[in-house]
């Protein structure tokens, strides 16, 4: 009994130090959250210029019905030069009166240039550090990534980390490819697959940016003339805008028939939010060596097998003047084999998609050609396709989906494969590409000739 | 005896099971694919009919001494000069594994959970804890793992389900990865998963009978080795070589892909606890095992009074590695060493306690 007493109270004497709370600890309300991480080049080599922006929880507490600040309010940035994450983080630290922390960081954007020179300096940091999340999202900014993360401006997310959420993880958005910060990482150290990240960037013509840039040019300047000279260089900015519009080019192939090839930072879209999240970089190894426009990126992501569905525009010969739009779903991942027994891969692909008429022309009662309908579109679905796997092979010289992992069943062992070079032949690689595609549904409407007569 | 409480089939399985797959937790699925590459899964089916063989072998020999410890075995064989050696190398040898495993659960906590905490104010709090695991004896321990493991076993069953979403076919291929002379020569560095196994002809007289013992033997090496090959193998699916190499905790990282809708992410604070009460359970077996062994070398009265004394050395000597990347070398040569020991023990002695009673073998049959 005596005994159990004394072990009673070492027990008691033990805990209580531990119910004070670690020397050590954190709370809430002494970190800033890092909701996202832009990364330029700095003003000399090695050294990077890191914007750190960080949410205001004060300014998004009562969410949006409750009066919560607007969009802008909700974050601010800090950009400080440095040679890695974290020691912009410690510089950071003793700028702002909490402690930043990556573990809740949404994003993180690399500009353009940084791409072009090799990203594997920075890559590293994000596979080793647990608080980094390794499902963060990675993006490429067309000018700056600075400029980018300022021009975030979200009309209906309160929350910004919210708004970077649903940007890169829509199921709809088809536009964009989907990567994470880890599978980055990955794909460039296994060299099985080169990687293709969003391409975002700011409206380069958008009318805020005008003013900023006027207001930058004529700051000596009097109130009047400032007003006068922004009127004056918005005409002219408009007249630039315009003549931009005018030189988007227009998708004449059948699939995705008449819709503008739009890339980040050359949208005409007008919007407060001068963001823009479209497009892709193209990789070689760590290097970005082109881009993606939104087409091209909505086939990559049906020939990769994470397009989900969204609103395609075909063409179709029963209705020349107006293409048809249906809603294209992928509910099977494609099948993919690739023949190495020759010197020459050979990569067959069969695609799994159906569709739903959303819109159809007047002029045709479609319904009566259903079979020439699909037959016209698996048409147009494989030369679209084709002609940008060709371009992966001649243009990039850039297995940016993964054949190489496919075409290690054909190895015993890992030096096989090795040997097998495969960097090298993919230039070579020929493609043989079939697609199912049927019509599913009609909509709430369904014509016949019959019925009309 | 003064516990009337035997050693069931469900406490002694559990224990077992415990001891050999909480290894596969930390850091051999690292271990197997540095050897063989994306071919470890195929090493881990290879080194598990191997130590299910050694197992089989160990057990038939072992059926003739019946439920007593190999240390009593040895002094029946060579008395005490066999007694006391033996229990040395068993010693030695099971101080090398816990002192590994005993720094990893503090190391990992610090690297993953509390990065700015000192090291060794967690060793202190983690080998406080264990002592008092070890005071309490061999029956709470193994009632403890037949309470805990069942549950932990369906956690990361459910864990690793959610996992399964990241798993890529194409990541098994080639499909013997880094070649066969790998695989099924230097992949036997692995057996070392299951040299755990030796604990059992320790603990032999604290079971209700010899065939309850075998029976539990037979139920931790297949229930291990499913596990462990079910851990090798998502790790496999999951990162493609040579990425894979690169992980310090493997189960971890598996776990940090997981994120089920906006709600549930960083599910890896739940494997973080199965990992704290995994490597507890572990460590406290083990330091009782080794205080009995002890006791048992040099016929002392009572173990407690060991506890102390040997955490320390535990203590001391896992602390020799100044490094993490120095712990890994040293996991790896204990790795190399161990497996052969652990299983040619029981067989030598089995081997010669037949020998030397052979005549009293026969009467008995």
């Amino acid at each position: 009994m005596k005994r159990k007493i004394i072990l009673f109270f070492l027990i008691i004497c033990f805990c209580v130090p531990m119910l004070t709370g670690c020397y050590d600890y954190r709370e809430p309300n002494t970190i800033a959250y890092v909701i996202a991480l832009g990364i330029d080049k700095g003003s000399t080599d090695g050294i990077y210029k890191y914007s750190i922006q960080y949410a205001r929880p004060t300014q998004i507490t009562g969410g949006a019905s409750e009066g919560g600040g607007k969009g802008e309010d909700t974050s601010d940035i800090i950009s400080i030069e440095s040679p890695s994450v974290y020691s912009a983080i410690n510089l950071a630290n003793h700028v702002i009166s909490k402690t930043f922390t990556l573990s809740h960081t949404k994003v993180i954007v690399v500009s353009e240039e940084i791409a072009k020179n090799g990203i594997s300096p920075i890559i590293d940091t994000f596979g080793r550090n647990s608080d980094i999340r390794p499902t963060v999202y990675f993006c490429i900014a067309n000018e700056s990534a600075e400029k980018y993360l300022s021009s975030v401006k979200p009309s209906i997310e309160i929350n910004p980390a919210k708004y970077y959420e649903l940007i890169f993880e829509n199921n709809s958005s088809s536009y964009t490819p989907f990567i994470d910060a880890q599978k980055i990482y990955f794909n460039y150290k296994n060299g099985s697959r080169n990687n293709v990240i969003p391409y975002v960037g700011a409206f380069k013509n958008s009318k805020s940016n005008q003013q900023n840039s006027d207001g930058q040019s004529e700051s000596g300047s009097s109130e009047s003339e400032k007003e006068s000279g922004e009127e004056s260089k918005n005409s002219s900015g408009e007249s630039d805008s315009n003549s931009m519009r005018n030189n988007i080019p227009l998708n004449e192939s059948g699939f995705e028939y008449h819709i503008k090839e739009y890339i980040s930072g050359n949208m005409d879209i007008d919007t407060s939010n001068e963001s823009e999240e479209l497009g892709a970089a193209v990789f070689k190894g760590d290097k970005m060596i082109g881009t993606l426009n939104d087409i091209e990126c909505k086939i990559y992501n049906i020939i990769n097998g994470t397009y989900k569905d969204g609103y395609t525009s075909v063409y179709s010969e029963y209705t020349p003047l107006s293409p048809i739009t249906i809603l294209l779903v992928q509910n099977k991942k494609p099948d993919v084999k690739v023949n190495v027994k020759n010197d020459v891969p050979y990569v067959y692909i069969k695609l799994h998609l159906n569709g739903d008429f959303i819109s159809t022309a007047y002029e045709s009662i479609l319904e009566d050609h259903i079979d020439g309908f699909e037959q016209e579109t698996c048409k147009y679905i494989k030369e679209a396709v084709t002609s940008f796997l060709n371009k992966t092979t001649k243009e990039y010289n850039s297995d940016i989906f993964g054949f190489y992992s496919y075409a290690k069943r054909y190895f015993l062992t890992y030096e096989d494969m090795i040997n097998y070079n495969w960097e090298k032949k993919y230039g070579d690689t020929q493609f043989f590409v079939d697609v199912d595609f049927n019509i599913k549904r009609t909509g709430l409407i369904i014509r016949s000739e019959e019925n009309t007569e | 005896m003064k516990n009337k409480f035997l050693l069931g089939k469900k406490e002694l399985s559990c224990t077992l099971i415990n001891l050999i797959i909480v290894k596969m937790l930390f850091v051999y699925p690292r271990i197997m694919v540095i050897n063989s590459g994306n071919a470890a899964w195929i090493q881990c089916l290879y080194v598990s009919a191997i130590s299910f063989l050694l197992y089989y072998i160990c057990i038939k020999l072992y059926e003739k001494i019946g439920k007593i410890s190999i240390m009593e075995a040895c002094e029946q064989i060579g008395g005490k000069f066999l007694k006391i050696t033996a229990g040395i190398i068993i010693t030695a040898i099971l101080i090398s594994n816990i002192a590994i495993n005993i720094r990893l659960l503090p190391e990992s906590i610090k690297t993953v959970l509390l990065p700015l905490t000192p090291i060794e104010l967690l060793f202190i709090v983690f080998i406080i804890a264990v002592s008092l695991g070890a005071f309490f004896g061999i029956y709470s321990i193994c009632r403890i793992h037949a309470l805990f493991i069942p549950v932990i076993i369906i956690c990361l069953g459910i864990l690793f389900l959610f996992i399964v979403p990241h798993a890529d076919i194409n990541n098994l291929f080639p499909i013997f990865g880094l070649g066969t002379y790998n695989l099924f020569v230097t992949g036997l560095d692995s057996l070392s998963i299951f040299s755990d196994i030796l604990v059992l002809f320790i603990i032999m007289p604290f079971c209700e009978n010899f065939s309850v013992a075998k029976k539990s033997g037979y139920t931790a090496m297949i229930s291990g080795s499913v596990i462990s090959f079910l851990i090798v193998l998502l790790y496999v699916l999951v990162y493609s070589y040579p990425t894979s190499t690169e992980f310090i905790f493997p189960s971890y990282q598996m776990t940090r892909l997981i994120k089920i809708g906006d709600f549930f992410q960083r599910v890896e604070a739940f494997f973080e606890y199965i990992w704290a009460i995994l490597m507890l359970l572990y460590s406290t077996a083990y330091l009782f095992i080794i205080c009995h062994i002890w006791k048992e070398t040099f016929n002392l009265k009572y173990y407690r009074e060991l506890i102390l004394p040997f955490i320390i050395i535990i203590g001391g000597i896992s602390f020799i590695p100044g490094t993490l990347m120095e712990l890994y070398k040293l996991s790896e040569i204990v790795a190399r060493i161990t497996p052969s020991i652990s299983f040619f023990i029981p067989i030598l002695i089995a081997l010669a306690y037949r020998i030397k009673f052979k005549s009293k073998i026969k009467l008995q049959q």
